[in-house]
């Protein structure tokens, strides 16, 4: 046990300490903004990994529809089911615990920052006794920078979110943008058991961690607020905007208050359709919704598919349409004109 | 974090993955943010007079104990609201029948040194904490806070008399030789002031200054965090030497034999400098960090570290280690009587070591602040 911690220390920790220190020394003495920089820093570090597991999504999303038949082919065996689903991954290239990349940096860093934080902050001569034997004694701007000015924009950093007075304000923006985040990168089910595990989780996590973000230092819920807000951007730039347009849309905004969005009715429909048909259609994962989610598609791309499905549903001629759904077909056209 | 948990769940359909992203995350925010910042213990020093030593102790309180045996005389408890912040940092100040303690809880008590009863007490500014300890001088009690400002009470009757603003933290204990008040602060320099609150000089040393002024022969020596040690004219606050040497900070004071200094650095190691040019004569190591002053017993310099041991070396050249390891970090100052050595460990007891002629400490008693009875008579010895 005593080694892991170690390891901890040697690996994540002291460095973590030590970046905070040196920025904080570059920063002009703002704590603040050494918070914004590392987090940055720390997000398009690992851009490669979430263009990979963008990669991975997408070759999962276009997988779904196989894996999902033999998911019904295999309803009762679940072990058959399983080693079937995991043949399918393999044979195609696919790795699904690949996705977890920037997940699995995401929690050292997390963990890692939220001690790097309050020992950097020191609020006792114990800790700052403790932070001395935490510095690289050749790491420039050490000695003239400690002890370290806590305050930012008004806000003491190392103090509970809860104490400020824009604790709740603060908990609400991280709150926001996680569930913006959330919303970006969540696919479009293949089940109505997914869809509603999505649906749980768009919600649960946001509010959790609002939740959670009153107990934490103000610092920490800076640094989560300026992750999101960066994973938001890149993942506008890999996956496309059109989840951004989606959610602040009226329909999404809708979801509010327990009614689904013009295109999740469509969604509904279609899926009870192909129920009905006893059959799983490759058209479930095309749709609007999913153009921008499910991967770094081109918006002409996105624009052919929107074009696709158009003639689909005239075809069909027996699905019903939502005002906004044309609308935002309508929108892609053009702009593909 | 959460896009991924989103991705790869729905995308995977494999509800293991979803469990343990979730579970992940969620165990993430427990670890986090169950998890409080540690309360202030302190670290107050020994102060020695007649037979009894006066140490605040773990247990938020303040206690006189018989120098030979370790028994309790008597005990003050620290007054301020918040019960977590009743802590001592500092050595306690012995003066015309008083102890003079600065708390972390923001006050500064004046106690009888008889019988342990409040003299007078006052919070200190807007009660930000006291780290460093009181000092005594014509008349004046001064204490440094983590407001930023150096406070003069009269030391009879605690009345406010002035004040002197720095601008940062002042966490070390002020020195009073000549007439004047030495001290530094966490803005980075050492303040030289007179009994009036008049600023004769200051002095910057590129690093926060923890450590308490040592002032002998006319100058004062002081190390800072820019892991310098100085020599300053305590008159003008000129630098006489400097010993830029050392990799790490300097937290405390220094102690002298007359022609050499002895100091610790967070790094563990302990210094002896020629106290005319600076010159380092040597070093040695512990594997802790050196937090409290060592102290002088005999022709050995005592140190302790946050290694849990209390080593000796001679002063004419750092070897013929001998030790004494008491299983627990010790970040107090050292304080010695004759061959005897007394401190305090972050285990919340009190030790007592007696230094024999070949140089071994050997522990005489033990005084656990958190027992009833103050001396176990049948603890093991730790040296």
């Amino acid at each position: 046990m005593e080694l892991i911690g170690d390891i901890w220390d040697l690996v994540i920790n002291r460095p973590m300490i030590n970046s905070l220190v040196f920025l904080y020394w570059v920063c002009f003495s703002n704590f603040g903004l050494s918070i914004i920089v590392f987090t940055v820093a720390t997000r398009l570090l690992m851009v490669p990994l979430t263009m990979r597991q963008v990669k991975m999504t997408r070759a999962m999303s276009e997988l779904a529809p196989k894996a999902q038949e033999i998911s019904e082919k295999y309803k009762g065996d679940s072990q058959r089911r399983s080693q079937e689903t995991m043949k399918l991954y393999r044979e195609s290239g696919v790795n699904p615990v690949g996705c977890l990349g920037p997940l699995v940096l995401q929690m050292p860093i997390f963990i890692g920052l939220f001690w790097a934080l309050r020992s950097t902050l020191a609020s006792t001569p114990e800790s700052l006794a403790d932070l001395a034997t935490k510095l690289y004694p050749w790491l420039p701007g050490v000695g003239e920078s400690i002890p370290i000015d806590p305050y930012f924009l008004g806000l003491n950093l190392g103090d509970l979110t809860s104490a400020s007075g824009f604790g709740p304000f603060l908990a609400l923006v991280v709150a926001g943008s996680t569930w913006l985040m959330q919303k970006m990168s969540t696919s479009k089910a293949t089940s109505p058991q997914q869809e509603q595990t999505s649906k749980m989780l768009l919600w649960f996590m946001p509010i959790m961690i609002g939740v959670f973000s009153l107990q934490f230092e103000t610092g920490l819920t800076i640094y989560w607020t300026v992750s999101n807000i960066v994973g938001i951007v890149v993942q506008g730039f890999i996956g496309g905007w059109g989840q951004v347009r989606e959610a602040f849309s009226f329909g999404s905004l809708a979801t509010l208050w327990g009614k689904p969005p013009a295109g999740q009715e469509k969604d509904e429909s279609q899926s009870s359709t192909n129920k009905n048909d006893g059959r799983v259609s490759d058209d479930t994962t095309d749709d609007e919704g999913e153009d921008s989610e499910s991967g770094p598609r081109s918006e002409e791309a996105a624009s052919d598919e929107h074009r696709r499905n158009d003639g689909q549903d005239a075809r069909r001629g027996d699905r019903v349409r939502s005002k906004g759904a044309r609308r935002r077909a309508r929108r892609s056209r053009n702009r593909r004109r | 974090m959460n896009t991924t948990i989103g991705t790869t769940t729905l995308n995977s359909g494999r509800p293991s993955l979803l469990k343990l992203a979730v579970a992940s995350a969620i165990l993430a925010l427990v670890i986090t943010g169950c998890v409080r910042p540690g309360t202030p213990q302190g670290w107050s020093g020994v102060a020695i007079q007649d037979d009894q030593l006066y140490v605040g102790t773990q247990d938020r309180d303040v206690r006189a104990l018989n120098l030979e045996t370790g028994e309790t005389v008597w005990r003050f408890s620290l007054q301020g609201e918040e019960e977590a912040d009743r802590a001592v940092y500092g050595t306690p100040a012995i003066s015309d029948g008083a102890v003079y303690v600065g708390g972390y809880d923001g006050m500064l008590y004046a106690i009888n040194l008889a019988n342990g009863d409040d003299l007078w007490d006052a919070t200190i500014g807007d009660g930000s904490a006291i780290v460093g300890g009181a000092a005594v001088g014509g008349g004046l009690v001064f204490v440094g806070s983590s407001d930023g400002t150096l406070y003069a009470y009269g030391a009879e009757d605690g009345v406010f008399q002035w004040r002197f603003e720095t601008g940062n933290s002042i966490w070390a204990t002020p020195a009073v030789a000549n007439g004047r008040v030495y001290f530094g602060s966490m803005d980075q320099k050492v303040y030289a002031l007179d009994f009036d609150g008049q600023l004769i000089w200051e002095f910057a040393t590129g690093g926060a200054v923890t450590a308490q002024p040592l002032v002998k022969d006319g100058r004062v020596y002081i190390g800072s965090f820019s892991s310098d040690f100085f020599a300053l004219d305590a008159e003008t606050g000129n630098v006489i030497w400097k010993f830029p040497d050392a990799n790490n900070w300097y937290w405390s004071r220094a102690v002298t034999n007359g022609d050499v200094l002895f100091v610790g650095t967070t790094d563990g190691n302990l210094y002896a400098l020629d106290s005319n040019s600076g010159r380092s004569l040597w070093v040695t190591s512990t594997t802790g960090s050196i937090v409290g002053s060592p102290t002088l017993v005999g022709d050995r310099v005592a140190v302790a570290s946050t290694d849990g041991r209390v080593r000796l070396v001679r002063q004419e050249d750092g070897q013929d280690e001998t030790q004494c390891n008491v299983g627990a970090a010790i970040r107090a100052p050292l304080s010695a009587q004759g061959d005897f050595l007394f401190f305090r460990a972050d285990d919340r007891s009190i030790r007592a070591l007696e230094i024999n002629v070949n140089g071994n400490p050997d522990e005489v008693w033990v005084h656990r602040s958190d027992q009833d009875e103050p001396v176990p008579r049948d603890w093991t010895r730790s040296c």
